[in-house]
């Protein structure tokens, strides 16, 4: 029988986004789509920007906040982690986007502590100051950080709980607010060069167990996240609210309940507040409750705010599960998607933070949990490996396979590949892996993959996913053919 | 000649919560009673207007968005 189309991705299919499931396609075509970025060039498949690592040498203590400024001409990232102790361990650099240099000004900061240990919670930029958290203290530094300038803000910032971040938040009066972690509160900071007005309860939780998690601002409110159970535990009834409040009354003018098991970041973008919980995406303002739009597994998730960044009309964040991965919920254009624009491309890696400074991202990492590093993201020259799987698509009859159609932008480059496989919902092989190169197969613009057999090849097949891997080839369609077995008379 | 083929997907309704109606016939106690003078700058409409009750005294404050101060109006009782 002749061969007919069970499957084509083309235009606007590449940017549908992941799926909630990957069963089938709910919310999303894709079950995998890493390193792709569908806003980038619309349309095509195209793989991100390699990461590029910076200076493994200095960076040599795991990072776990990050902000990002500029002096008015480059883009600077400052990185602060905790130190542990012992010559040589750094808790705050100094990247210089562009070239990727790195300064290190750990000897520069915490001159009113003499402690070996001084664990850093969180670090913002504010009024023109670099401020920081420092093991239960809020201190303030300049552009190009001296121990001279190293300033007291608030001698007892009741922060410091152990496995929380402590996230700062500009208010919608102006002022800079921050998550008094031990103490339940908010903390307020009126002025950046010393202690007077600077408070650790601006707006203190009437349950003295809520923990705060995060804060943003629609513009008329200070939005505060909070929840009791920061040790992100899911086997316990929790309570997770998010606070409206107007900076001035004593009390929140809305609070809303969000009914899921702990709660972890919440941004203002596009013109509503995103909350990511341990179910998934909400979606509120306040006028109207949280409502989860996106349901998001573990593995997906970030686990504390400092992961998580915005930019233009798009949540971004570092992923908790090892890979390095970053997703994003939003779009440029269009319908808003879930999807995975980066990674950092090492199965080992272990995202500790993530901010967005411009074109790029930051990402603070640990390799095996151990070993610190920091990665600008989609900086490098070359296009790295991108992979999607659809989701599986069911079928009304049995087909064997025919051939996989791939088109390309234009030629195949030299050192650009694109390897295809098919397989059926349960995993089977339909058709092996197949890699076409310049150097097997020319610089071809349309690319044939005839079936390759493997040991345990599945000859017919009534539902199935596409799997396609390029490494810097950017895709325009990809097509299934199948030849049709009649479903009555098939002999099984 | 080959027919086009879609991938159809059941989307997501990813909007607010349509459940709730904030209907101005719905809304009841959003106006404060105050002890003192209101001295700061409302961001909202229901910050606007606060009820005033200090001992036997009780009257009304607008905020007056044009001159940026808040206006006065006392319940008058008869002696």
């Amino acid at each position: 029988m002749k061969p007919t189309k069970i499957l084509e991705l083309k235009t606007t299919d590449w940017m549908k986004g992941l799926s909630v499931q990957s069963g089938f396609s709910l919310g999303g075509l894709f079950r995998i789509a890493d390193n792709f970025d569908p806003f980038e060039e619309m349309c095509y498949f195209k793989p991100t920007l390699a990461p590029v690592q910076v200076d493994g040498t200095t960076i040599s203590t795991k990072v776990n906040s990050l902000v990002s400024k500029s002096d008015g001409v480059s883009g600077y990232v400052f990185a602060i982690g905790t130190r542990t102790g012992g010559t040589g361990n750094k808790c705050l650099y100094r990247i210089k986007l562009d070239d990727g240099t790195v300064v290190d000004y750990s000897s520069q900061i915490d001159q009113h502590d003499g402690a070996s240990t001084i664990p850093h919670q969180g670090i913002t930029y504010w009024n023109g100051r670099l401020i920081y958290e420092a093991n239960g203290v809020i201190r303030s530094n300049i552009f190009t950080p001296d121990s001279g300038s190293d300033t007291n803000l608030l001698s007892t910032s009741n922060t410091g709980l152990t496995g929380a971040d402590v996230i700062f938040g500009v208010g919608s009066d102006g002022y800079l607010y921050y998550t008094a972690n031990q103490g339940h509160s908010i903390g307020k900071i009126v002025l950046n060069t010393g202690t007077s007005g600077n408070v650790n309860n601006a707006f203190t939780f009437t349950d003295a167990n809520l923990v705060p998690k995060d804060i943003t601002s629609d513009g008329f409110y200070t939005i505060f996240l909070a929840d009791n159970n920061y040790q992100r535990s899911l086997l316990v009834n929790a309570t997770c609210k998010i606070f409206f409040w107007d900076t001035i009354s004593s009390k929140a003018e809305v609070i809303y309940d969000i009914p899921d098991s702990y709660v972890i970041s919440a941004k203002y973008v596009n013109g509503r507040v995103l909350i990511l919980g341990a179910s998934g995406l909400w979606v509120c303002n306040s006028a109207t409750p949280p409502k989860l739009v996106m349901p998001i597994t573990a593995n997906r998730l970030p686990t504390l705010a400092s992961q998580v960044s915005v930019k233009g009309n798009i949540l971004y964040w570092a992923s908790a599960s090892i890979g390095g991965k970053i997703y994003a919920y939003g779009s440029d254009m269009g319908k808003d998607i879930l999807f995975s624009p980066y990674y950092t491309n090492d199965s080992s890696n272990l995202n500790t933070c993530l901010v967005c400074s411009g074109e790029y991202f930051v990402a603070g990492v640990d390799e095996g949990v151990t070993t610190p590093k920091v990665f600008i993201l989609n900086s490098g020259t070359a296009r790295s490996g991108a992979t999607i799987q659809t989701t599986t698509t069911p079928l009304v009859q049995p087909y064997s396979l025919s051939h996989i159609k791939v088109v390309i932008k234009k030629p195949l480059d030299t050192g650009e590949e694109i390897t295809v496989q098919l397989l059926n919902a349960n995993g089977g092989i339909i058709t092996d892996t197949i890699t076409k190169t310049t150097l097997v197969n020319g610089n071809k613009q349309e690319l044939l993959f005839e079936p390759k057999p493997s040991s345990i090849t599945v000859k017919s097949f009534e539902d199935f996913y596409l799997a396609i891997n390029t490494n810097g080839a950017i895709i325009q369609r990809a097509t299934v053919y199948g030849i049709p077995i009649d479903d009555f008379s098939q002999n099984l | 000649m080959t027919d086009e083929l879609k991938n159809e997907i059941v989307e997501l309704d990813t909007g607010f919560n349509k459940e709730v109606k904030n209907d101005l016939i719905n809304l009841f106690g959003m106006i404060d009673t105050v002890s003192s003078a209101p001295t700061h700058t409302p961001v909202r409409l229901i910050d606007q207007i606060k009820l005033y009750r200090n001992g036997s005294t009780t009257g009304l404050y607008i905020y007056d968005t044009t001159n940026k101060t808040w206006a006065y109006i006392e319940h008058y009782v008869a002696p």
